[in-house]
Formats: C-alpha cells, structure tokens, sequence
C-alpha cells in the first residue's frame, strides 16, 4: 500500500486513543492522506489529522479526556445527566480543541468530513464547512457525555448512532480508502468474563452501532479498495490506560499492513472477526483476513 | 392467503418488552385465515409469544392473550425490585433472571425447542462478537432467557460456552435471520415503530431517544434487506401502544391492532390474485415505513 488514501476513523469510546498510534505507523510508512473522514470520538482524530496537528498534541488531548472528562463511567453519566454539568464539560473539551484546531474547516489542510445524526430525525448529517469546533463537538456528543449541539436549526449528536463507521460520507473521488477501526472488531469470548452491567449495556450498544456498518462497508468496496486497521485492545469503557491504548494502536496498524499487498484491487483487506460472518462482504473480502 | 404466499412462510416476531403484548390482535386476524405458518422466529418479548403458538398452534392464540393479560413488571422483577437492584450495582446485571425463568416454566411445558410443534428460533446477540445467534434447536428457556436478556439490566445468558445478550442488540425484529433460514415469504408481526415525539434536549430525554434513533436504523435494514429477496407482509401496528412499561395500555391497543391486521388481509385476499412477489407489503400510511423503503413498498389493494 503506497501514495495518497482517504483516511476514516471510526467510533470507539475508549479505544479511540489507538487510532492516533495508527496515524503514527501510516506517516512512518509515507502513506498520505488526501481526505479525513470521521465520526463519534473518531472525529477528534479526523480532524486532528486534517489540521496538520502532531500526534502528540493528539496523545495529550486523549490523556487528558480520558483522565479528566471520563474518568468514571457511573460519575461522567451522573454528571452527563445534569443540564448545568454537562454545558461545563463541553466547555473545557471546546477550548482544549480551539487550541488545537484551526477555527474553520476551510483553514485545513485537507478536506475534512465530519458525521453526526439529526436528534429529531435520525437522519445521518455530513459535515464539511463552517465552524470545525463545534463541528467536532457535535460528531462526538455522545449521549449521556455531551449535550447536544445546536447547529443551524437541528440538534445534533453522536454520529456513531447511524454511522459508527462513516463511509457513506467518503469523498467520491478517493481511491483507496483505510479504515482506522476501533469499535468493529470482535472481542475475545475470555475478555468479558467479570463484566459489569454497564459494561454489558455499552458493549450491546456498540453491537447496534457495529451491526450498521456491513451494508455501508460493501457499498464503499464494490468502487474502493478498503483497508481495515482495527483493534478489540481494552474494554471500551476503561479509560485508565490511554496510552496502552495507543500502543495497540500501533501494534494493530505494523500488524495489518504487512499484510496488505502492494497493488490493491476492489474490495475489503483485513476484515475484522465480527464482521466477517457478514456473507456478502465474505465474499467481497480479498487478500489476507 | 396460503395461494399467494410463497412457502415456507415464516412469521417474523419482533421484540419490544411490554409492547410485545400487541402482536395478539394480529396474530388473532391470522388465525381467522387459512394461513398455518411452517416456521416461526422471534426476538425477545417477539420470541416469548412465537415458543406459545409453536408449543400448540391451536390454542397458541387464546395462550398468548391470556399470558400478556398476566403479565406485568414483577414478571421481571418479582418483588422488591428496587432494594435488589440496588444490592447489584456492581454485578453483572441490576437485576437477576430468576423470576423471569420461573414464569416462563409456568407457561411453557416443552423443554426443548425441536419438540414444539411448530419449527421455532429465538434470536439473541452473542455479547463478545455482536452477531445474531439464531437458536433453532436445544433447550428452549434458556433461548428465551437470553433471547430477552436486556443489556445491562438482566445478566447474559451462558449457553455452550458463550454468552448472550437480548437480540435487540442485533435484530430485533429477525427478517434477516429469517430469510437465511430459507424463509419463502415473512409475515412481520411488529411492535411499533413509534413516530418521533416530542424531541427533547434534556440529557435524559436524549438518550430516551438514542434507543429509538438506533432501532429504527436497524428494523429498515431487516426490511429493506428481507423485502428484496421475498414478499415481506408488514401488518398495520397501532401507533398508541402506550408508555413502555403500560402493559395493560398495550393490550388495548392490541384490540385495534386486530382490527387493523383484519382490513389488511381481507384486501389483499380480495385484491390480489396471484402468487406474490419480493417486495414490502403494507399500507402506504404506514408510521413505520420510512423514504429508503418506499421503492419496495407493493400496496396491497391494488
């Protein structure tokens, strides 16, 4: 895999953080992006990655979210549950951002598409021009974390709702497409033993968002070539260790592109466990699983 | 009905807790035609009712009836609910399945589900890889127990190793399942998709409807998916099932949602003379039907 990709990111709660150690590996191996499409948490990543931003900048900011914004799930949903709480939070998250990103998406340095969905609606939003702060804070309004953001005259919130993995919104004219992937993959049937409720609740809820992603995956690999770079590293709701996070991220990333060849055709490469029982993708998928 | 469906015809019943308790007005307006289904898969409140018309298709009907008349929360919880859940808040669950399982052996007799009458599946999500696990065969109350295991409230359910969750997660209303299954043509039997309310921006009035933003997401791509393939028979569901919990509203609501399935199927009998062909039959003013649908919408008086 070389030259110019469109890069998606995905949703990921936790595991977000691994996509930055992804972004490292893809710089380190000259793999340049022309586009950045991103949805949910993914969105920070898109739009760091668009904006030029150093990885480490991207490092910071996930160790301080993850520290201080969600650091406990029962407390950052008690806070999330009060009006007055949750406007506090989403004002450290947007000046943290403000500092990191340019203002407008129109001061990027590549195209930028950022996915949220219509509270009223349910209707998938693609961002793409205007004010990028609240753009991302949109994209990323998870509920139960955020508020949600009022733009134009919609309410939007989490992307990850109608496109956890947002390739309906990859620009026409990319070629190949790699998709930074942490919410995709299966788990490890010995990873949930000792799992508590909530962690079930969130895990069924990535499940729902997981199970959209089939139909969007074909549609984009029947005209693209699809990498898939994903990870199942850590639980989704334990933010206790970023940086692991982003170590597996790399790992991933060194990992599966070794094993994507150098000419790419149509199609899906290294399609996660969990969305390979998908039959038509199966049958879609090429190269190494 | 049995000249125009395409066999096997299989009844698709999907979940939605209390408001499961709807599906007796149309599976009543079933019973009044010739129709016998040759199989039936459910999802959570949707699999409870199919195992009952599977156990004895017959009485299935009155069955269903009488037990969603029976039925209200302590038939999850029992008593004191809310000191027990309390005790949990660190456990796997809020709350334990075994008041649930308890009900649910008094209500069915067969232990396994290849010995109901009728071939029967329940649907449940496996919890580590977030597929749909389609049982068809083995004991049938744990199938059921897992097939309803509500994320987080109920515990998942271990069988052969693996655990489950509610099949809400992946498929609540199981037309995909179905159709590889082998299913010739699918009659939904549907909870209701409910029509956006009010929208609120209150955090717990947003995530009231994540739930619902996501499930409809869901119930499109399993109509949309099974219509393609086979004559897809949505029946009409009334839109005020009540509040979520409002078994008893739901009841009620299941009287005009029989009143609704009778019209439906008398007019595709009078109208329609041929065997049918892939596509998604309902009423054009149907409150679950959404745009990407429309293209497959056949109505059916014409």
């Amino acid at each position: 895999m070389k030259g110019s990709v469109t890069v998606v990111t995905t949703f990921g709660l936790a595991r977000t953080p691994a996509q930055v150690g992804m972004l490292e590996v893809l710089a380190e191996r000259a793999i340049t992006p022309r586009a950045a499409v991103g949805s949910s948490l993914g969105a920070v990543n898109a739009a760091g990655l668009a904006a030029g931003c150093h990885p480490d900048q991207l490092r910071e900011f996930w160790g301080w979210l993850l520290a201080e914004v969600m650091a406990s799930p029962v407390r950052t949903l008690a806070k999330g549950l009060s009006t007055r709480q949750s406007r506090k939070q989403v004002e450290l998250v947007r000046e943290r951002l403000a500092g990191m990103l340019p203002s407008r998406f129109e001061e990027l340095a590549i195209p930028l598409r950022l996915v949220a969905t219509d509270l009223e609606t349910g209707d998938e939003v693609v961002l793409d021009s205007g004010d990028l702060v609240e753009a991302v804070m949109a994209s990323c309004a998870l509920p139960g974390l955020f508020p949600p953001v009022r733009y134009g005259d919609a309410h939007l919130i989490d992307g990850g709702l109608v496109a956890g993995m947002p390739l309906r919104a990859v620009p026409p004219d990319s070629k190949t497409v790699v998709v930074l992937d942490t919410g995709h993959a299966a788990m490890a049937e010995e990873a949930l033993v000792g799992y508590r409720w909530w962690e079930v609740a969130a895990l069924s809820y990535a499940h729902q968002i997981r199970g959209q992603a089939a139909n969007a995956l074909i549609l984009t690999a029947t005209k693209h070539p699809v990498v898939m770079i994903s990870t199942a590293h850590g639980r989704l709701l334990d933010v206790s260790d970023p940086a692991g996070a982003v170590r597996a991220g790399r790992e991933a990333a060194e990992q599966q592109i070794a094993a994507v060849p150098a000419r790419l055709r149509r199609g899906v490469y290294n399609l996660p466990r969990g969305l390979d029982d998908y039959a038509p993708l199966a049958a879609l998928g090429v190269g190494p699983a | 009905m049995t000249r125009l469906l395409p066999r096997p015809v299989h009844y698709v019943m999907a979940g939605g807790g209390s408001h499961g308790a709807v599906q007796w007005g149309a599976l009543q307006a079933l019973a009044q035609t010739d129709l016998v289904p040759d199989a039936i898969i459910g999802t959570s409140a949707g699999a409870l009712t199919g195992s009952i018309l599977a156990e004895d298709f017959a009485s299935g009907v009155h069955r269903i009836a009488y037990v969603w008349g029976q039925i209200n929360m302590s038939f999850l919880t029992g008593d004191r609910w809310l000191t027990r859940s309390l005790t949990n808040v660190r456990s796997v669950s809020l709350m334990p399945n075994t008041t649930q399982e308890a009900t649910l052996r008094s209500i069915l007799h067969t232990s396994r589900i290849e010995s109901l009458e009728i071939p029967f599946a329940a649907v449940a999500t496996d919890l580590a890889d977030g597929s749909p696990h389609v049982f068809d065969s083995g004991l049938l109350i744990p199938a059921l127990l897992a097939s309803s295991a509500i994320p987080g409230v109920l515990p998942p359910v271990e069988i052969d190793g693996r655990r489950y969750v509610d099949g809400l997660a992946s498929a609540n209303l199981p037309a995909i399942p179905a159709l590889h299954q082998g299913a010739g043509s699918i009659v939904v039997l549907d909870t209701g998709s409910r029509a956006p309310g009010e929208v609120g921006t209150t955090p717990a009035k947003v995530i009231g409807r994540v739930g619902a933003i996501m499930a409809a997401s869901q119930r499109r791509r399993q109509l949309r998916e099974a219509a393609r393939n086979v004559p897809v028979l949505l029946l009409p569901t009334p839109a005020d099932l009540g509040g979520t919990l409002d078994f008893a509203g739901t009841m009620r609501a299941g009287a005009s949602g029989y009143a609704m399935a009778r019209a439906f199927l008398t007019d595709l009998v009078l109208h329609r003379r041929r065997r049918l062909r892939p596509g998604l039959y309902a009423r054009p003013d149907d409150h679950g039907l959404s745009d990407d649908l429309r293209p497959l919408l056949r109505e059916v008086d014409r």
